[in-house]
C-alpha cells in the first residue's frame, strides 16, 4: 500500500513514538480524556433531547401533523376533511411509522369536585393503535371500539380528580358545529395511564362515530380528520413529508412548531454544547501543544544529524505526519473504546438526575421532563470523535514540527 | 528559605517560553472558568428576573391552605386580606390578585382558562405584563368588566378586540357565576402555553364575579427581587416561585450544575496537560538533581524547590487568570450578552411566556476564590506523580553511586 520509502518512514515514526512511551501515552491519554468527556457530555445531551422529543411527540403530537387549513389557523373543528384512500395509501408508506386521523373537540366537564377543560379526540381505534400505545396502557376497563356508542376512554389523572370509575357517566359540555351550547352524557369504558399527568387530565378518546354525531350532528360513515399526527423516525424527513403534501390544501407542522417552548429548550442545549466543545478544543490544544513541542525539540540533535546525512525537511514533515496519523489512530481507537463502554453501559442504566428536584417528577409545557437520562451513542459522535482527535493532534504536531524545523534551519 | 525561593524562581525562568505557555494556558483556563461561572450565575438571575417580573413574581403570600402539595392545584375558596399580614412594608412592592378558573365562551368555542383579577395601576408599575400586549390596550382601572387574553386563545375562540366573551365559573358562595366582558387587548407570549391558558381583568370586576369580600384576595404577589424572602406568618403563608414553578427552577439548576461540570472538565484537561509538561521539565533536570544530591542537597530539599516552583507558577497564572476573568466579567457587565445567541436567534419561552433577557454580568466574589482553590487542588494532585518519580530516581541514583 505504501511505497518502500514511506513504509520505512512510517516505521520510523512508530519507533519515535515508542522512544518515549510514557510521554506518548500521556499525550494520547490527555487527548483521549478530553474527547471522552466532551463526547460524553454531547451524548448526554443527545439522550436528554431525544427523551424530550419523544415525550413531546407522544403527547398526541407526533413528529408532524397534517392539518386541515382552518383548524391549523384557529383550531376550528367545523370543517373536517375525509381520509381518502389516496391519503391512506400515502400514510401507509415510508417514512411514516404510524398515524391517526383525529377530530378535535374542546369541551369541559363540571361536577361538585370541580371543573376542567378537555380535548375530546375522535379517533378510529384500529388506526390509532399504530400511532400511540394508548390501547396498551389501559389500567381499568377496555379501549373503545369503532362501533361503540357514547363510550369514552379517559386518563388516570382525570379519573382520580373527578373520582371517576369504569362504567360511570359524566356530562360533557361543548359548543357544536353551529356554535350552540350542548351537553352529552358519555360513559367511561376505560382508563389509561400514559405520558404526563397534564396529558392524562386533558385528552379523552371517543370513536369517530360518536364524535361526528355529537359535534356535526350526523355520522356519514367516513373517517374524517381535523388533523393527522404522524410518527416518523425523526424530524429529518420534514422535507419529504412537506413535498408529499404540497398543493393539497393541507398544512404540515412539525412538533417544534406545535410545542415551541420545548423546541427552544433543544436549541438552547445545542448552542451550549457547541460553545462547550469550542472551549474544550482550545483548552486541549493549548495544553498538549507544550508536551508535543518538547517532544520534538529534544530530538533536535537527532534531526540535525539526520539532516547532515541528507534527509530533507520534506521527509521530516512526512515522519511528523506519520507520527500524527499513528497517534490519531491510537487516541481515537482508545477514545471510541472508552466511549462505547461508558455510554453503552449508561444508555442501559441511565444517569439519575432526580436529586435535582428531590425525586419529584417535573412537567413543563405539557410534557413530563425525564428524571433519569439515558445518554445516546450515535454514529455522528464517532465521526465527531475522530474529527476532534485529528484536529487537536494535527494542530499541536504541525505547530511543533514547524517550530522545530525552523530552529533546525537557524542552527 | 530565601535561597530556596530564589532558586525556584530562577528555575522557572530558565525556559521562559515554555513557562509562558504553561502560565498562559492555566491563566486562560482559570479566566474562562471564572467568566463562565459568572455568566451562568448572571444568566440565571437575568432570566429569572425577566421571567418573574413579567407575571409570576418572586413569592406569593396566600392562605395556608390555598395551595395543595402539588402547587398546580389550588383551593379558590381560601382567601386572605391585608390584616393577616403583619409586615406592612411588604405591600409596597407587591400586588393583590384574585384568581378564578373559568370557562370562556366565544362564538364557536368554550375553553377553560385561569382568569386573574389584578390591581391594574400597581401591576403596570411592578410587572412587565402590559408590554406583552400585542393588539389593543392593557386594562384600565377606571373601567370594569374588561378583559385581556392571549393571542392564541382569542384565535381559538374566534374573538377580536372589542368583541364580548361570556364567562362561567363558580362563585365563592357556591353559586354559578357568569358575566359578559369586553376584550380590550391581546397578549403575545411568543406562542407559549400561557397564551392559551391565561386571561386578566381588573380585581374589582373579578371580586364581584366571585361574590367576594371587597378586601379579600387570593394572592399577594411580591416583585421585590432584592429583599430576602420573609418567613411565613401564622395566618398567611409565603410560597416561593421555586415551589410554584419547580420546572423552571430545575431547568435553571440544571444549567448551573452543567456549568460547574464543564469547569471541572476544563480544569481536569488543563491539569493533565500540565502534569505532562511538569513531568518532562523535571526529567530534563534529572542530572542536575543528581549533581545537587552529590553536593549534599537532600531529596526533600529538591522536592521542596520543585513544589515552590509549581506553586509560584500557579500563583502567577491564577493571579493573571483572576485579572483576566475580572476584566472579561466587568466588560460584559457594561456590554450585556443576548442569550438568544445560544438559540440561533430564536426567542426563549419559559413557563409559557416569551422572554428576551440580556445577560448583564454581576461578578460573584466567591468564584474569585473558589476557582483558584479548585485549580490549586488539581495542580497539587498533578504534581504528586512527577515529584514522586523525581525523588525516587534521585534516591536510586544516590544509592547506586
Amino acid at each position: 500500500m505504501l511505497k518502500n520509502e514511506n513504509k520505512y518512514l512510517f516505521k520510523f515514526a512508530w519507533k519515535n513514538i515508542q522512544q518515549n512511551p510514557g510521554r506518548s501515552v500521556f499525550i494520547g491519554l490527555s487527548v483521549c480524556l478530553a474527547v471522552v468527556l466532551a463526547v460524553w457530555v454531547v451524548s448526554f445531551f443527545d439522550g436528554l433531547d431525544h427523551q424530550i422529543e419523544q415525550a413531546v411527540v407522544n403527547t398526541n403530537t407526533g413528529y408532524f401533523q397534517i392539518q386541515e387549513p382552518l383548524f391549523s389557523k384557529t383550531t376550528d373543528s367545523s370543517k373536517p376533511l375525509a381520509l381518502t384512500d389516496a391519503l391512506k395509501e400515502k400514510l401507509s408508506q415510508k417514512p411514516y411509522k404510524g398515524y391517526s386521523p383525529e377530530l378535535v373537540l374542546d369541551g369541559n366537564i363540571s361536577t361538585p369536585e370541580g371543573a376542567t377543560g378537555l380535548v375530546v379526540l375522535g379517533i378510529d381505534p384500529a388506526i390509532q393503535k399504530s400511532f400511540l400505545p394508548i390501547s396498551k396502557s389501559i389500567i381499568s376497563g377496555e379501549f373503545i371500539h369503532s362501533k361503540d356508542d357514547y363510550s369514552v376512554v379517559i386518563g388516570q389523572e382525570l379519573a382520580s380528580f373527578f373520582k371517576f370509575h369504569v362504567g360511570d357517566t359524566f356530562v360533557l359540555n361543548y359548543q357544536d358545529v353551529k356554535g350552540e351550547l350542548r351537553s352529552e352524557i358519555l360513559s367511561i369504558k376505560g382508563i389509561y395511564h400514559y405520558n404526563s399527568k397534564s396529558f392524562e387530565k386533558k385528552f379523552i378518546y371517543i370513536n369517530q362515530k360518536t364524535w361526528q354525531t355529537i359535534f356535526l350532528n350526523q355520522y356519514n360513515g367516513q373517517i374524517l380528520f381535523n388533523r393527522i399526527p404522524v410518527m416518523t423516525e425523526n424530524l429529518s424527513s420534514e422535507f419529504e413529508v412537506k413535498k408529499q403534501f404540497e398543493n393539497q390544501n393541507l398544512v404540515i407542522k412539525s412538533w417544534k412548531q406545535l410545542n415551541p417552548e420545548m423546541a427552544v429548550v433543544l436549541e438552547f442545549h445545542n448552542g451550549m454544547i457547541k460553545f462547550f466543545l469550542i472551549i474544550i478544543g482550545i483548552t486541549i490544544t493549548m495544553t498538549i501543544m507544550t508536551p508535543v513541542q518538547m517532544l520534538w525539540q529534544e530530538r533536535l540533535r537527532e534531526l540535525k544529524m539526520m539532516n547532515i546525512l541528507g534527509i530533507s525537511s520534506r521527509k521530516f514533515w512526512k515522519i511528523g505526519l506519520f507520527e500524527v496519523i499513528q497517534m490519531i489512530l491510537l487516541s481515537s481507537s482508545f477514545s471510541i473504546l472508552c466511549l462505547t463502554i461508558i455510554i453503552g453501559v449508561q444508555s442501559q442504566t441511565g444517569v439519575d438526575f432526580r436529586f435535582l428536584n428531590d425525586g419529584v417528577s417535573i412537567e413543563r409545557a405539557g410534557i413530563k421532563l425525564p428524571g433519569i437520562i439515558y445518554p445516546k451513542l450515535m454514529g455522528e459522535q464517532i465521526y465527531f470523535t475522530l474529527l476532534f482527535v485529528c484536529m487537536v493532534l494535527m494542530i499541536s504536531y504541525c505547530w511543533s514540527i514547524h517550530r522545530t524545523l525552523k530552529k533546525l534551519g537557524e542552527n | 528559605m530565601k535561597f530556596l525561593l530564589k532558586y525556584s524562581y530562577r528555575n522557572l525562568w530558565r525556559s521562559p517560553k515554555r513557562t509562558l505557555i504553561m502560565v498562559l494556558s492555566l491563566a486562560l483556563g482559570s479566566a474562562y472558568i471564572i467568566w463562565v461561572l459568572n455568566f451562568a450565575n448572571s444568566g440565571s438571575k437575568e432570566i429569572m428576573n425577566e421571567f418573574l417580573t413579567q407575571y409570576a413574581g418572586n413569592y406569593q403570600i396566600v392562605h395556608p391552605d390555598y395551595y395543595e402539595n402539588d402547587k398546580r392545584k389550588f383551593n379558590n375558596f381560601k382567601t386572605i386580606n391585608d390584616d393577616l399580614i403583619p409586615d406592612k412594608t411588604l405591600f409596597e412592592k407587591s400586588c393583590q390578585r384574585v384568581t378564578a378558573p373559568v370557562f370562556i365562551s366565544g362564538e364557536k368555542k368554550t375553553l377553560g382558562v385561569l382568569l386573574t383579577g389584578i390591581e391594574v395601576e400597581k401591576e403596570k408599575l411592578l410587572t412587565t405584563l402590559p408590554k406583552a400586549i400585542q393588539q389593543g390596550n392593557f386594562l384600565s382601572s377606571s373601567n370594569s368588566n374588561q378583559i385581556v387574553l392571549g393571542k392564541r386563545l382569542a384565535e381559538r375562540i374566534d374573538i377580536k378586540i372589542g368583541d364580548e366573551v361570556a364567562l362561567i365559573g363558580q362563585a365563592l358562595d357556591g353559586s354559578i357565576a357568569n358575566e359578559i366582558m369586553q376584550v380590550v387587548g391581546l397578549l403575545d407570549f411568543g406562542g407559549g402555553d400561557f397564551e392559551e391558558t391565561l386571561a386578566f381583568t381588573d380585581i374589582n370586576s373579578l371580586r364581584i364575579f366571585l361574590a367576594m369580600n371587597p378586601n379579600s384576595y387570593h394572592q399577594r404577589v411580591s416583585f421585590d427581587m432584592k429583599r430576602e424572602i420573609p418567613e411565613s406568618f401564622p395566618l398567611a403563608k409565603i410560597v416561593k416561585w421555586t415551589e410554584i414553578l419547580p420546572e423552571i427552577s430545575v431547568s435553571i439548576r440544571f444549567i448551573d450544575n452543567f456549568t460547574w461540570l464543564v469547569s471541572i472538565i476544563v480544569v481536569l484537561v488543563i491539569s493533565l496537560g500540565l502534569a505532562n509538561t511538569i513531568l518532562i521539565t523535571f526529567f530534563e533536570r534529572e542530572k542536575e538533581f543528581y549533581a545537587l544530591n552529590i553536593i549534599g542537597a537532600r531529596s526533600s530539599w529538591i522536592g521542596k524547590s520543585l513544589f515552590l516552583e509549581i506553586f509560584m507558577m500557579g500563583t502567577l497564572s491564577l493571579g493573571l487568570g483572576i485579572i483576566l476573568g475580572l476584566l472579561a466579567t466587568t466588560y460584559f457587565s457594561y456590554h450585556p450578552i443576548n442569550i438568544q445567541m445560544f438559540t440561533g436567534g430564536k426567542p426563549i419561552i419559559m413557563g409559557g411566556m416569551q422572554i428576551q433577557p440580556l445577560v448583564k454580568f454581576y461578578p460573584v466574589t466567591k468564584y474569585f476564590w473558589q476557582v483558584p482553590l479548585l485549580i490549586y487542588t488539581f495542580l497539587a494532585l498533578t504534581m504528586i506523580y512527577p515529584l514522586f518519580r523525581v525523588m525516587k530516581r534521585s534516591k536510586y541514583a544516590i544509592s547506586a553511586h
